[in-house]
């Protein structure tokens, strides 16, 4: 059952300060990204391709970038210059197939026995200076009691690392 | 000075019989050796793993039948005419006049890993105030040991005032040292088997040799963490990294510094510790930021502590919030990420 929804992605995105660029979270986690899968576009998102990989929308007076990916995740970034939209036809829904497999791919990663409730995220942040691919990152979790996302320094720091990998 | 009052019978050395009566008084406490052996056990794996230095921590207390033996040979060793070893003494302080009754054993990897665990257990634990609480066998048997006091800093009231013999050593130095000990004779023993002398021998060079192919072993793991692309995936490979960075070794809390920098830098290699500057440097600037907070171990006692502060700067507020996440009671390290403010 997702948790997430896009303005939890955008909350957990401007909690910082601007210290990060990107959240990378599992594609499962995100409620919209269930909506896609069934080929239903939710109200907020503009379609970027026709693919059902990029979509824009606009929350807190700013313009957002989703991207969902096979590779079972969803990555969240600020939009920034002009909007490169692709013309989409008014009925035109985006195909379904990329976040089918992005939340096929995501729960395969988690397992069967993945913890109710677990719902981790990875914000990413400049390259480090001085070297040459390390960037600053933050291991977050989010709570839903209070929907806010908290540090995390848990057992699963290593494993989401490599699982929510920054877009490039 | 103690002078005998009339009446009073001079000091006499103990006899068989009472020898037997003070090894069935320790079979009948024998349970708080053992408690007191386990509970520094605990304290010295978390401390080790903390300071991120592979072990296998052991621990047990003496067997009444040894117990037996090790006070007829110190009754053997006795002048009569002057003993030390008499039924009262023993009676009241058996654990001062036999220091190993609680023993822990920590195995480590390798001998350069015994002196950093070493050093480890004798900047955490208090000594025993007993004669020769240290001593270093470099000669054939290769160890290090310690007679810690478990002093009012240990939590269970039932084991205070026990002596624990801490004993250090690498892995292939302690098959030597317990098979020396237990089948192997005294080198100066004229009756000890040929086949018996030979054996112990061959040990001892296969000992040595296993140490030094060991020491490859690991010099070829940490070389390829001096690779800038090549991940640092535990805390020791964090404290290789960075004590090859200064060219000694470091101590401190690497286990949190891990987690903290793991949580933050991504993907967390040697490259990315020398984009956040030099190592030296850090740990200067920590030692100066440490004075300033006012914390107790300052002057590179925590190197780590004192990266840490000196990492504050860039990573803040993540270190503050992970922090406060943080469990059991406050610590240095701790303490001086939430009061560190931007200067």
């Amino acid at each position: 059952m997702p948790q997430l929804k896009l303005n939890d992605l955008v909350a957990g995105l401007l909690s910082r300060t601007g210290r990060y660029s990107e959240l990378v979270v599992f594609a499962d986690d995100l409620a919209e990204v269930a909506q896609l899968r069934i080929g239903e576009l939710p109200l907020e998102l503009t379609p970027l391709d026709h693919a059902g990989v990029h979509f824009s929308f606009r929350e807190r007076g700013q313009t957002f970038k989703l991207e969902v990916s096979e590779d079972g995740v969803a990555r969240l970034s600020k939009l920034e210059g002009t909007e490169k939209r692709r013309t989409v036809l008014q009925d035109e829904a985006p195909h379904g197939a990329v976040p089918s497999a992005a939340l096929r791919t995501a729960v395969a990663k988690k397992g069967d026995g993945w913890a109710a409730g677990l719902v981790l995220g990875l914000l990413v942040g400049p390259v480090i200076s001085g070297s040459t691919k390390s960037r600053k990152v933050l291991t977050v979790r989010f709570n839903g009691a209070d929907r806010t996302w908290k540090a995390y320094d848990g057992g699963l720091v290593r494993w989401m690392k490599r699982e929510l990998p920054a877009s490039d | 000075m103690l002078s005998f009052v009339e009446g009073a019978t001079a000091p006499r050395l103990i006899t068989p019989g009472e020898i037997e009566v003070v090894v069935g008084l320790y079979r009948d406490s024998m349970a708080r050796y053992e408690e007191a052996a386990s509970v520094l056990e605990h304290r010295l794996r978390r401390e080790l793993r903390a300071a991120a230095i592979k072990t296998l921590v052991l621990s047990r207390a003496k067997h009444p039948d040894e117990v037996r033996r090790t006070l007829v040979e110190l009754r053997a060793a006795e002048d009569p005419a002057n003993p030390t070893l008499t039924f009262v003494r023993l009676t009241t302080e058996l654990n001062r006049v036999v220091a190993d009754l609680a023993r822990a054993r920590v195995i480590v990897y390798h001998p350069v890993d015994e002196q950093a665990a070493f050093e480890l257990i004798l900047r955490r634990f208090p000594l025993a105030d007993v004669p020769n609480p240290i001593e270093h066998k470099a000669d054939r048997a290769r160890a290090s040991r310690a007679l810690v006091d478990l002093d009012e800093s240990f939590d269970r009231p039932s084991v205070r005032g026990s002596i624990v013999e801490v004993q250090v050593a690498s892995i292939s130095s302690h098959i030597f040292n317990e098979l020396e000990a237990d089948i192997g004779y005294k080198t100066d023993d004229a009756s000890a088997p040929r086949g018996v002398t030979e054996g112990i021998e061959d040990l001892l060079h296969l000992s040595r040799l296993t140490d030094r192919a060991v020491e490859r072993l690991l010099d070829a793991r940490r070389q390829r963490l001096l690779d800038a692309e090549h991940p640092l995936e535990s805390p020791e490979d964090l404290r290789h990294a960075l004590e090859h960075s200064v060219g000694h070794t470091l101590t401190g809390d690497f286990m949190r510094l891990f987690r903290l920098m793991d949580s933050v830098i991504e993907p967390l290699t040697s490259g990315a510790l020398a984009g956040l500057g030099s190592t030296e440097a850090m740990l200067e600037r920590g030692v100066q930021i440490a004075a300033e907070l006012g914390l107790h171990e300052t002057g590179g006692d925590d190197d780590v502590l004192c990266y840490t502060l000196a990492l504050m700067p860039m990573f803040a507020p993540e270190f503050q919030e992970l922090a406060k996440s943080w469990r059991g009671p406050a610590n240095d390290m701790k303490t001086g990420i939430l009061n560190w403010k931007k200067a």
